[in-house]
């Protein structure tokens, strides 16, 4: 059985967090937007060049700031993603303000910044300068849970990362 | 316990067992399910398969310490339900307990939906708005950019016509001169007639232009005045027959009125759509006529020219009223301005053009004009100005000696005494010491204003004769130097064979 490892989804509303959720998990997309309500916990396993690792993924509903629920839901959590729309510059400073207050609960964990929605580069309103300088100190990747590229690559970074810790 | 604290407690506990139904499992190492109490159907479970929930369980331990006492509020079970789950470990079995946290999960997510979607609605109005913003400032400055060009082509294109007036003023005055004393010459006839031609069409390519830019700020509006239809046609044969003389093009103008009163319209807009027509027709005809016919019936002016020219190909005919098309008559001159001048002014009076032309065999223009006095603003008859001259001594005062001299000499020929200055302030000397019977000054002498020494020589108690002239033909000009005190105003350039004419017949004692 392959050791499992809980990674916490975080970011501002409606930046897309159930929908990379459901292309990584499911490999599904629909572009009807859902409110997510509490959390949603599924699992994946992800293989790894030197072994298998089962990622348990928590979809934590959507807030610029971490209220009681969330810090109660990441407790534990092995890894984080923070997600950020890339139309919304506003989105970015939400995910950045949600790490700094994650790292009061939690231990120095892994994070990975997916920068979503890239099928919608040509609106984007984060700069590429900026994602430049934040690649600098966290893994970033631009992604689309529409056409998925991006997602897989995200994961299996963190999920190495996650594995890697004790 | 006290047997009050008893009683409150069981039904506390039987309140909260109502509301929240509870399924309590008992599990053996998370995996088997020994006991159920509770509706698992109320929690999506069917068939006494557990597995999914276990399988939840199991997750949601990831991470935590199974040994403790845990709960996590708020848990989505699938299909939008929603859940609180209490892990209870236990020996040698644990405890799950779901509660129905439906009844606050089902409120919270409409919500929170709404208000989710109203936020980004909001985002994406702010966007749409900073969009609309940016393209609003882009295109008020390419605007003010597109405002800055126009202004400047308009002054140039005024300043151009107006500088263009004074020299013509010299080459038709110093023509008509020479004519008389050439007329023994073929040869210097036909250069003569060259220059008088090419003058006129010069004259004609100033005036579009002039009407263009006045056209564009909106300071040309019609005024109708009674004139008479034969001076009209006069005017415009005097001015062409030069032309059409020089191609050896047969000119023919008539004119026919049905009634005894005289047309309303703007007889200068008529003149320049006239003289657009008929220079064209000459311009663009090598051999044969060009037949002029105008008919007033009381209500309707028609204007009809007719020539045997090179004509237009019918793919040319739609286009041939835009500005600079000169696609029709390649190889031809022609600043391409006549036609859409035409079009405009005749749009302008409410009337209609009617085309006919063959290539090879010639074209026909025919325009009729509504008498609408309604339309346009109505001024008094324009006449020649009355003037009495008390002597034949004249001071002509023009800072362009080309032009001054030219009218010293052409005055000089029908019997006055001109005389020629060029310093106002002498002027003004020389008139409060002997007192001509004529002043014609120039509006634009310079270093001051024509307007200015108007107005000061008639401060100065000057009570003969003043005209004043200038390149610039417009109504405020006109009214200025009425208002200086001017007796007349002719426009630059002046029509030499009819001004000398005039004032012939103003030479005392004629």
């Amino acid at each position: 059985m392959s050791e499992a490892r809980k990674i916490c989804l975080l970011g501002d509303f409606a930046v897309g967090k159930s929908s990379l959720v459901a292309r990584f998990v499911r490999n599904t997309f629909s572009d009807k937007y859902l409110t997510t309500v509490g959390v949603k916990v599924d699992s994946k396993e992800v293989r790894l060049t030197d072994r298998a690792v089962k990622l348990v993924v928590w979809d934590l509903a959507g807030k610029a700031e971490l209220d009681s629920l969330n810090k109660t839901y990441i407790r534990g959590a092995h890894g984080l993603m923070l997600v950020v729309d890339g139309t919304r510059e506003a989105s970015l400073r939400a995910a950045l303000y949600l790490w700094m207050q994650s790292q009061k609960q939690l231990a120095q964990v892994p994070v990975v910044l997916m920068i979503n929605k890239l099928d919608l580069v040509d609106r984007w309103e984060v700069s590429a300068a900026d994602i430049e300088r934040l690649s600098e100190s966290v893994p970033t990747f631009r992604t689309s849970a529409l056409s998925g590229e991006g997602v897989e690559a995200a994961f299996a970074s963190l999920a190495q990362r996650v594995t890697e810790r004790p | 316990m006290s047997k009050a604290a008893s009683v409150v407690q069981g039904a506390l506990t039987r309140f909260l067992m109502e509301r929240s139904k509870p399924l309590i499992l008992t599990v053996f190492r998370q995996r088997q399910v020994v006991s159920v109490e509770g509706d698992p159907a109320l929690y999506g479970i069917r068939n006494g398969d557990f597995g999914a929930v276990l399988e939840l369980v199991r997750n949601l331990l990831v991470g935590g310490d199974a040994e403790c006492l845990t709960v996590w509020p708020l848990v989505d079970i699938g299909n939008r339900r929603h859940t609180s789950i209490l892990w209870v470990p236990d020996k040698p079995n644990d405890h799950i307990i779901f509660t129905d946290a439906e009844m606050c999960g089902e409120e919270l997510t409409e919500r929170q939906q709404a208000a989710n979607e109203l936020a980004l609605a909001n985002v994406e109005k702010s966007k749409t708005i900073r969009e609309l913003k940016a393209v609003r400032d882009e295109l008020q400055a390419k605007s003010a950019a597109l405002n800055e060009i126009h202004k400047f082509q308009r002054r140039l294109i005024d300043t151009l016509s107006h500088d263009l007036r004074t020299p013509l003023t010299s080459i038709s005055g110093y023509a008509a001169l020479l004519e008389p004393h050439l007329a023994e010459n073929p040869v210097t006839m036909r250069a003569l007639s060259a220059i008088q031609r090419n003058a006129t069409y010069l004259k004609n390519l100033a005036e579009n232009l002039l009407h263009l830019a006045a056209a564009d700020n909106g300071s040309a509006p019609l005024l109708a005045h009674p004139f008479a239809l034969e001076q009209l046609a006069e005017d415009v044969e005097s001015i062409i027959r030069p032309m059409a003389d020089g191609k050896r093009l047969r000119l023919n103008v008539d004119w026919h009125s049905t009634v005894q009163k005289m047309p309303v319209f703007d007889d200068l807009r008529l003149r320049q759509i006239l003289l657009n027509l008929v220079s064209n027709a000459v311009r663009y005809t090598r051999e044969g006529k060009v037949d002029v016919e105008l008919r007033y019936d009381g209500d309707r002016l028609t204007m009809r020219v007719t020539d045997t020219g090179i004509g237009i190909a019918s793919e040319y005919q739609e286009t041939i009223f835009e500005p600079l098309n000169r696609g029709a008559q390649q190889g031809c001159d022609g600043a391409g301005l006549g036609l859409s001048i035409v079009k405009q002014l005749v749009e302008q009076m409410g009337g209609t053009i009617a085309l006919q032309s063959a290539v090879g065999v010639g074209t026909r223009i025919q325009i009729v004009l509504p008498e609408r006095a309604a339309a346009v603003e109505p001024v008094a008859a324009r006449t020649e100005p009355s003037l009495r001259i008390q002597s034949e001594r004249v001071i002509i005062v023009d800072d362009d000696p080309d032009v001054a001299e030219m009218l010293v000499w052409s005055l000089h020929e029908i019997g006055y005494l001109p005389q020629l200055m060029h310093d106002p302030a002498a002027l003004l000397a020389r008139v409060a010491e002997q007192p001509p019977g004529l002043i014609i000054i120039d509006v634009d002498l310079g270093v001051r204003s024509g307007l200015a020494v108007t107005q000061e020589l008639r401060l100065s108690g000057y009570t003969g004769s003043i005209i004043v002239f200038s390149g610039a033909n417009n109504t405020n000009t006109r009214q200025a130097a009425k208002a200086a005190g001017a007796d007349a105003f002719l426009a630059k350039p002046l029509d030499m064979p009819k001004f000398l004419a005039w004032m012939k017949r103003l030479l005392p004692g004629a």
